[in-house]
């Protein structure tokens, strides 16, 4: 017989947040499609955030004890459909990256994150302090990682495998990677640096990091998009040009500007006062976990919470950074902001799990 | 599921602390990068993205029109059409060529060369400038397949247009493209690249007027360079035009008769100084320097041993001749040093210390007084005259009347021609002048240059009484909604004290030479009006052959200075033909028809244009 919490009343803060990020994506959407021809867009984004607010919901009453089970269910989902995308992949180019299921298109690699955010965290809560010192018992857990990001890295989506990676790898510094593993994996990951600059990189992707280092170099090519995204959020001002009146996005001057850029949309039309709005709203947002991991009564509940916590700052960081011009252009979106169903559906998932964790089983409380 | 102790959930914890640390470090930081964007930043990046979807367009002004003195246009403007392409819609970069090939006439290998070039240098969305002048021809071609290739534009600005090609190529002068060093002058009058300008004539001399104010149309634009709508229109100023006191009937007949011959002529009116016809030959089609597509054929004229580009109204250099004859008597008269009346007996030389001077005619003209003299043009009566009146009196009387001064014209290039004196002479060649010299002078040749226009000029004197007018072309500018802004009220440029007497000497000697028998310029007579002129042969070697035996590029200049009517002269003629041989011969029956053209327009009876 288990205690389980009932009440949910924990998850009015994350859900108001996450509610009041989807109400600004929405309306951001709404302008920044304004002039671009696509039709309908809202209405399906609209769907999605209702759809990931449930799942957020209903994970969240997950019962404590199925949790692992959850967890390896949702990775080894994602594996298979890693593993199809790269059979049956569409996206621009040779670029395969989305799963074509009826009417529905989703990105397998966004789940991934899900997965393996989990499943570090529950596999990790296992791992006494001591065997950490053990390399062979860290094994698991880069082979828990490694596979997705190296399945990742081969769509290509070097962006999303990088953050799948790191998130992986603060997971692991948290559960206390000693200092020699944690120097003998830098030292192996600086070596390695010029063989997957060499072999793993497509043209793209090192002119984007070439860009990123000097976009003024080429400013009507790759450097487009950097440069043009610092010009709409710097045009923006304090109080912002007003809701649809952003010259740059409404004449479109910007390359995925409901997507990966749209923040530099909400920027332009809002201002720093607006930034600074939904940036405070993910800054919240991390902290609501980074305490749910503080005051964790377990190490599952610890992990998890702490993976919520880095998933949301790296992907604010990345994407934030990018739009800013004070990162390369990696293509990472911001969750329940950007356009798009599964980063939405994946961050709902992995919250959701980390609210669940919190559910105490008198079976299993010791403390 | 295994639990830990707290001391290992406390060692998390802290880890977790680090974590929280960081949370804040990245917010802070990215919170900072809006701040510094957003805030610091901001005017920068507003500037940026006004730049970004604001484009500019240039409007070119319509150039102001020249008219002829009864307001017929005789420079306009026509449309210039360019064919440009816009890379980013090749929808099959082969296929485009191919059709390029195939209907404009552009090499595959060009396109490419010209595609990779142009992408190279200019931004996305700037499109091409396949054909800067296209046949009417060739903008069918576009126009009927715009479905076919999108990609394909046609443009439109005005372009300068001479209706009647070359016959005003010398007075107008002509337009081009503005070079470089024009741009530095002009650059304060808001002049940029790919603006039209005057090169020469008029265009050049009334530039400022004429050129008109640009106008720009400021577009909104998308990131694809799609024009979303205009934001702001600043129409283009058209420019004023000018009115020139040019006679469009008598310019076209005077191009006529010269145009197959090398040389100039001018036609003044000798009281105001209005320029009614002028040229000079042999002349250019004026639309060719404007026109891109005719840019191999400008080369080649410019490059033609004729110098077809050389305004020989103003710039042409010539010894004067017998033309000169009057000023040598002007100055004998004036100074009183002769008696009219008094004669001399003409033997066809004349010996001056120990050499013999020739006259034209072998066996000499006989007993000659001054207006006989002038009359046949008897060189050994202006040796013995000019040698009376001596080489200082002379060059006086010749800078009296504006020889070796520039006389003012509005065409700029002008060239001041050359009066020799004995003090020039010692400086310059550092020998002294001997009285060879001046009877040489005498008769308008040796070191002495002029300009047909001084010419023209120099005989206005004789028919005002000493008053040389300061000839001009524009007469009225007038502003693009028709109102006359300037008006050019005629002046006196110089005056030569002429008393009445010796005036009535020298017209009457030019009147017996176009009418007397055996007057050199028998040929200027006419039987509708009373011409008085006198013909004048300009040694381009010296030589004693009969003129039919020398090559003609060596022949004499042929110089005939006309006015009519005799009685009271309304205008004022100068012709001279290049290697025409005498002037009595083929500049005399030029300025006759011009004279008799003349009077026909002006009593009605012509109304033909061409």
């Amino acid at each position: 017989m288990y205690f389980e919490r009932k009440s949910g009343t924990e998850l009015v803060a994350p859900l108001t947040l996450m509610a009041i990020v989807m109400v600004c994506g929405l309306l951001n959407l709404s302008s920044s499609t304004a002039t671009s021809g696509f039709k309908g867009l809202l209405a399906r984004q609209f769907i999605w955030d209702m759809f990931a607010a449930g799942i957020f919901v209903a994970t969240a009453f997950v019962g404590r004890r199925s949790l692992k089970t959850f967890a390896y269910t949702i990775y080894a989902a994602s594996l298979l459909s890693l593993i199809g995308v790269l059979i049956h992949g569409t996206g621009p180019g040779d670029v395969k990256r989305w799963l074509t299921l009826g009417p529905l298109r989703f990105q397998p690699s966004e789940l991934t994150k899900a997965g393996v955010i989990s499943v570090m965290a529950v596999y990790l809560s296992t791992v006494t302090e001591k065997e950490t010192r053990d390399l062979s018992k860290l094994l698991g857990t880069m082979l828990v990682s490694g596979v997705p990001v190296i399945l990742i890295a081969l769509e290509p989506d070097i962006g999303t495998a990088g953050v799948v990676l790191l998130s992986a790898g603060c997971l692991l510094l948290i559960a206390g990677l000693n200092k020699r593993t944690l120097l003998i994996l830098t030292i192996a990951g600086i070596v390695a640096m010029p063989v997957v600059w060499k072999y793993g990189l497509k043209d793209y992707q090192k002119k984007r990091i070439e860009t990123f280092l000097s976009p003024e170099k080429d400013p009507m090519g790759a450097g487009y998009q950097s440069i043009q995204s610092k010009i709409t959020v710097g045009s923006g001002g304090l109080w912002g040009k007003g809701f649809r009146k952003g010259t740059q996005t409404q004449l479109r001057f910007l390359p995925e500007q409901h997507t990966d850029f749209a923040f530099s949309v909400w920027a332009e039309e809002w201002g720093f006062m607006g930034s600074l709005f939904v940036i405070a709203m993910y800054f919240f947002l991390a902290l609501i976990y980074a305490e749910g991991a503080a005051s964790a009564h377990s190490l599952d509940t610890l992990f998890l919470n702490a993976g919520v916590c880095i998933h949301i700052t790296l992907h604010a960081f990345f994407n934030l950074g990018m739009v800013a011009g004070m990162l390369p252009v990696v293509g990472l979106p911001l969750p329940f902001f950007s356009y798009g169903g599964s980063t939405a559906i994946a961050t709902a998932l992995l919250m959701g799990l980390a609210e669940a964790s919190k559910n105490v089983s008198l079976f299993d409380a010791r403390l | 599921m295994e639990l830990y102790s707290s001391g290992d959930i406390l060692l998390f914890r802290r880890r977790i602390i680090y974590l929280t640390v960081l949370v804040f470090c990245v917010f802070a930081g990215v919170t900072f990068r809006f701040f510094y964007l957003q805030i610091i930043q901001n005017p920068r990046f507003k500037a940026l993205s006004e730049e970004n979807r604001i484009k500019t367009k240039r409007l070119f002004p319509i150039r102001g029109l020249i008219y002829d003195r009864h307001l017929r246009p005789i420079a306009d403007n026509q449309p210039l059409y360019k064919v440009l392409i816009r890379p980013e819609y090749i929808k099959n970069e082969k296929e485009t060529a191919l059709w390029l090939e195939k209907n404009l006439n552009i090499s595959q290998k060009d396109f490419e060369t010209k595609l990779t070039n142009h992408l190279k240098v200019n931004p996305p969305f700037v499109p091409l400038v396949l054909l800067e002048d296209a046949t009417f021809d060739q903008v069918s071609r576009v126009e009927t397949s715009k479905f076919a290739h999108p990609e394909l534009e046609v443009a439109v600005v005005p372009v300068r247009h001479y209706p009647y090609s070359s016959a005003f190529a010398h007075v107008l002068g002509y337009v081009g493209e503005i070079t470089h060093d024009e741009l530095k002058l002009y650059k304060r009058y808001g002049y940029r690249i790919g603006d039209f300008v005057g090169k020469a004539g008029i265009e050049l001399a009334f530039e400022k007027n004429l050129h008109g104010r640009e106008g720009a149309l400021f577009v909104e634009i998308d990131a694809t360079g799609r024009e979303l709508r205009v934001v702001k229109e600043i129409p283009p100023v058209q420019g004023d035009s000018v009115i020139t006191t040019l006679d469009l009937q008598l310019q076209l007949y005077a191009d006529k008769l010269m145009k197959s011959k090398s040389g100039a002529f001018v036609v003044i009116n000798p009281h105001s100084g209005e320029i009614l016809a002028a040229g000079s030959y042999p002349s250019f089609d004026s639309n060719i320097p404007a026109r891109p597509r005719l840019r191999r054929q400008w080369l080649k004229l410019s490059r033609s041993p004729l110098h077809p580009l050389l305004n020989r109204l103003i710039q042409g250099l010539y010894a004067p001749g017998s033309t000169f004859k009057p000023v040598v008597a002007l100055a004998g008269l004036a100074e009183k040093i002769i008696d009219p009346q008094e004669t001399l007996v003409c033997r066809g030389r004349y010996r001056i210390v120990r050499r013999w001077f020739r006259d034209w005619k072998r066996w000499g003209h006989g007993t000659v007084d001054m207006i006989r003299a002038l009359a046949v043009s008897c060189d050994v009566y202006f040796y013995h005259l000019g040698l009376l009146v001596g080489p200082w009196e002379i060059f006086k009387y010749a800078k009296l009347l504006g020889f070796g001064e520039t006389t003012g014209i509005e065409i700029p290039g002008e060239k001041t021609g050359f009066v020799p004196s004995p003090s020039w002479k010692e400086k310059v060649i550092g020998e002294g002048w001997t009285a060879g010299e001046t009877a040489v002078l005498s008769i308008g040749q040796g070191y002495i240059l002029v300009t047909p226009l001084q010419m023209a000029l120099a005989y206005a004197a004789l028919v005002t009484g000493g008053h040389i007018p300061h000839p001009y072309i524009v007469s009225d500018i007038i502003s693009p909604d028709g109102k006359k802004i300037w008006h050019r009220e005629p002046e006196i440029l110089r005056d030569v004290n002429i008393q009445p007497d010796a005036l009535e000497i020298l017209k009457e000697g030019l009147f017996e030479a176009v009418n007397a028998r055996n007057g050199t310029g028998i040929r200027a007579r006419s039987r509708i009006i009373h011409i008085a002129g006198k013909t004048g042969t300009a040694q381009v070697i010296a030589s004693q052959k009969d003129e039919k035996e020398i090559p003609e590029h060596l022949r004499d200049h042929a110089w005939f200075i006309g006015m009519a009517p005799a009685e009271d002269p309304e205008i004022v003629v100068a012709v001279i033909v290049e290697h025409g041989g005498s002037g009595g011969k083929t500049a005399a029956p030029i300025a006759r028809a011009i004279i008799e053209k003349y009077f026909s327009i002006r009593s009605g009876e012509s109304t033909d244009v061409f």
